[in-house]
């Protein structure tokens, strides 16, 4: 029962701080002139810009994801279910692009592969011309750095694919059948579903991207347009600007449910028991060439960053200036990022246990789908919706002292950002927690509980053991995903509570290159430092419990 | 309530406290200011304004991401509980937009008076200084001498057909720029001369910043951008030159000053105008035109930035920001609805 009770509690604060905002945005495009009207919509769907974003946005989400998958599920083969050597490594290297702002991987890669790039002169001197070809640019470009920033995600959900398959029915197979058709026939159709909902979740980032799109100046596509109308428009026609965002919402909402669907049923822990676990396949003489397809993946998307803003930034003479120019920055986002991830494993711890639990029920679909919500909705939507719903003195126009207070508290402090971020990236902790919170085989704590342990107790001993590491995986990433964040840092930070991204972004287009590549690289350290504490932290396992 | 939730209050209750209390009505204590100007150029002027006056300058700077036009949606949806007592704009027509929506306060500052009469508010809504101008930036590579671009109108030149490039006109200085052009022209003219520069392929940058960057890079071959970017390229040592468009029989080049203004019922009213002296002041333009933002003074007596040599020579439009104001919006409609359809 207080486990119900602390459950409906986190859910009432995270409609009050997630789910409001959205709510109000998408109310406000059912009033024109100051009465409920459709005719924002029917503005917005008369439209024949509509079509045109709807092509661009699914056309770039489209490409990130297909190109995410041939990054990231015959990584997950070949780390799970292969012999390749130092495959150990790998396992604990693919996930570090999740922790690399998408800004920056495409800010490395203009300084590679765009005009004047250092690879694209390289190839151009190869070629005997005087310029190299620019390959960053473009929708194409913008699919290549995001799909470089989430093909883990494939990855992750893929290897919970190919780890599903059973000994028994693969070897069943490889009794009339090749290594190859076992894979073809058996283990690959395990997997695909894990596959394709990685991709669908690979298509929301994409489709929700900002900051990725606008570096490439690519004006058809949902986010940019949502900012050019807030930003222009906002005050005029509200209602209007958030009838734009709302077909963007339904297509991430419709989304979600999918993805989720399709990764529902399917656990990223093992729980009890299950079959002996299936032979690795044998690569022999695919193993030359399956390594180096490895090495490329992390090389692009982990070694390339690094190696870039190291040369930038080379040789540091400018570091001790850039880190006292950037001091308040860097320390407001690390404050702000580091408060968001306490208030999201606070709301996300219990929201995650209802959904992850044996009987997840309506609560826990609930909870499930409210956490996504607020990222369905495009950032730049999000952080209009946060102005409006916590800078007011009144209610459906009554005054009201209470919500003024409020107001005065949150709003022009970096309470704004902390909750803004919290809503914002409560799926990704959530998703990290009920992870963690699945390796907590039920029947442990029915034990403990049948033994006369108390709950706290239980927590104390059993659950907390066996999850405290994905609790504080599931903090990393989200403190690395608010480090990075963009939007909401540049649209509603307080007066003097400015975050880093912005700055870098400002620097990027200023071409100050050494300054770049020395907060670009500090960026990276504060980002993956939690990262390097959890890899850091002893693995629980449940027999110690 | 779940004990795990008494985490959540020190950390929320750390940061509400974070927000100091706004100054006695007398001065001194917090200041709040927009900046629209780049954070690289106005925060050490800023920061020098805190060590001579005592207060504390808590500002929210304008960003590439989101543009100057955020600033201003941002101003205009705090309309009820406004948070800002300062508005530092880069340009002026969105200043000018405010006051028409009644965000702003008149305050005339006594440190401008040096000012010639048309850089100032007469009702003292706001005050203008230290320019950009709008300039055709050539990469040198691409162009020969003696065959660069002369005037705006060269986007809608098949002679540089897909080669020549803009900023994002809903935005910044260039969304100014296309709501003068219209003024100038007239609706029809000007809307003709966008249609004709869409078909001849002229680039569209997320922002000047960018722009520039595309010429400097040789992506394009010229791109018309503020003074202060062009700047940028010439000190990287990019192969580019400033070309000052529009000088032999046509208008002249545009000039885009920076603004600052009284927002009204801002939490320190007296705080934001000793911040408006110092800003309006002709230390602030003289520093602005020595520094990387090579600003244009407009008082006469400050001399040019020596990086933009032949500036003072240059010859500049005349126009009537009020009228432009008025323009923003349907020309801002025109852009999004026929431009980069």
């Amino acid at each position: 029962m207080r486990a119900r009770i602390g459950t409906w509690a986190a859910l009432v604060a995270l409609v009050a701080v997630a789910v409001l905002p959205v709510a109000y945005m998408l109310g406000a495009s059912f009033v024109a002139d100051g009465r409920l009207s459709l005719e924002n919509w029917r503005h917005v769907l008369a439209e024949g810009r509509q079509w045109a974003l709807l092509r661009g946005s699914l056309g770039l989400a489209g490409a990130a994801a297909g190109l995410a998958v041939l990054l990231g599920a015959p990584l997950a083969f070949l780390l799970q279910r292969t012999d390749l050597p130092l495959r150990r490594a790998f396992r604990a290297l693919y996930p570090t692009p999740l922790f690399i702002p998408p800004f920056l991987l495409t800010i490395t890669w203009l300084y590679l592969l765009g005009p004047k790039g250092t690879l694209s002169n390289l190839i151009g001197r190869l070629l005997g011309r005087d310029e190299g070809p620019v390959l960053m640019q473009g929708l194409w470009g913008a699919a290549a750095a995001l799909a470089l920033s989430w093909y883990p995600i494939v990855t992750l959900l893929a290897s919970v694919g190919f780890r599903s398959a059973q000994a028994s029915e693969e070897e069943a197979a490889r009794l009339h059948a090749s290594g190859f058709q076992v894979f073809r026939r058996v283990t690959l159709p395990l997997a695909l579903p894990s596959i394709v909902s990685g991709a669908l979740f690979v298509f929301l980032f994409a489709l929700n991207s900002y900051a990725v799109p606008n570096l490439l100046s690519l004006q058809g596509v949902y986010t940019i347009e949502i900012v050019t109308q807030g930003t222009n428009y906002g005050s005029k026609d509200f209602g209007r600007v958030t009838a734009t965002a709302a077909p963007f919402l339904l297509i991430s909402i419709g989304l979600l449910v999918c993805a989720r669907r399709l990764a529902g049923g399917r656990r990223l822990a093992p729980v009890g028991s299950r079959g002996a676990p299936p032979r690795d396949f044998a690569l022999r003489r695919a193993r030359g060439p399956a390594l180096v397809f490895v090495l490329l993946v992390l090389g692009l998307s982990v070694a390339a960053p690094v190696l870039t803003f190291v040369a930038k930034a080379w040789p540091f003479r400018v570091a001790r200036q850039v880190i006292a120019e950037a001091r308040p920055e860097l320390l407001s986002t690390l404050g702000i990022a580091a408060a968001a991830t306490a208030l999201a494993l606070a709301l996300g711890v219990p929201l995650a246990r209802a959904a992850a639990s044996a009987r997840p029920g309506r609560l826990g679909a609930a909870a499930g789908f409210l956490t996504f919500l607020p990222f369905a909705f495009p950032g730049a939507a999000l952080a209009l919706g946060f102005a409006r719903v916590w800078n007011r003195g009144s209610v459906f126009g009554v005054e009201s002292p209470f919500v003024a207070w409020l107001s005065d508290l949150v709003y022009p402090t970096p309470a704004i950002l902390v909750l803004a971020y919290g809503a914002r990236f409560l799926p990704f902790a959530s998703r990290a927690l009920e992870h963690a919170f699945e390796r907590v085989t039920p029947s442990l704590e029915e034990a403990a509980a049948v033994a006369g342990a108390t709950r706290l107790r239980t927590l104390r001993t059993v659950v907390l053991p066996l999850s405290a590491r994905g609790i504080a995986a599931g903090g990393a990433l989200f403190f690395a995903l608010s480090v990075g964040e963009m939007e909401l840092g540049s649209l509603i930070s307080p007066h003097g509570w400015g975050v880093i991204t912005p700055r870098i972004l400002n620097k990027f287009h200023f071409l100050y290159e050494d300054w770049v590549g020395v907060a670009s690289l500090t960026v990276l350290a504060v980002a993956l430092a939690p990262v390097l504490l959890v890899a850091l932290w002893p693995r629980a396992e449940e027999g110690r419990a | 309530m779940h004990p795990r939730f008494l985490l959540l209050l020190p950390v929320l209750a750390l940061f509400c406290g974070c927000s100091k209390e706004p100054a006695p009505a007398t001065g001194g204590g917090r200041v709040t200011v927009a900046v629209a100007l780049d954070q690289e150029y106005a925060e050490s002027l800023l920061r020098g304004f805190e060590k001579s006056s005592g207060l504390q300058v808590d500002a929210h700077y304008d960003t590439e991401a989101t543009k100057t036009t955020g600033l201003v949606q941002t101003l205009l949806a705090e309309r009820d509980r406004p948070r800002t007592d300062v508005f530092w704009n880069n340009e002026l027509s969105q200043t000018i937009r405010l006051q028409d929506a009644g965000i702003l306060a008149p305050y005339a500052p006594t440190s401008a008076t040096d000012l010639p009469a048309r850089w100032r508010d007469p009702n003292g809504f706001w005050t203008a200084f230290g320019a950009r101008a709008r300039v055709l930036l050539v990469n040198t590579d691409k162009v020969k001498p003696g065959e660069e671009p002369q005037t705006v109108s060269d986007l809608a030149n098949p002679r540089w057909r897909g080669r020549a490039c803009i900023g994002n006109p809903l935005f910044g200085t260039t969304a100014t720029h296309a709501a003068v052009l219209f003024e100038i022209m007239g609706d029809a003219e000007a809307r003709k001369f966008f249609l004709d520069a869409k078909a001849n392929g002229v680039v569209v940058a997320a922002s000047n910043g960018q722009a520039m960057q595309k010429a400097a890079n040789g992506e394009v071959a010229w791109c018309l951008t503020d003074t202060d970017d062009a700047a940028a390229a010439l000190r990287e040592k990019k192969p580019v030159r400033i070309v000052f468009p529009d000088q032999r029989r046509a208008h002249g080049a545009l000039l885009i000053p920076n603004s600052v203004a009284l927002v009204k019922g801002g939490p320190n009213p007296e705080g934001g105008k000793r911040l408006i002296e110092f800003i309006a002041g002709a230390g602030v333009e003289r520093r602005l035109s020595e520094g990387p933002s090579v600003q244009i003074p407009l008082r006469p007596e400050l001399p040019g930035p020596a990086l933009l040599m032949g500036i003072r020579e240059m010859k500049t439009m005349d126009v009537d920001f009020g009228a432009v104001a008025k323009r923003m919006t349907s020309t801002a409609d025109f852009i999004r609805d026929q431009f980069l359809r």
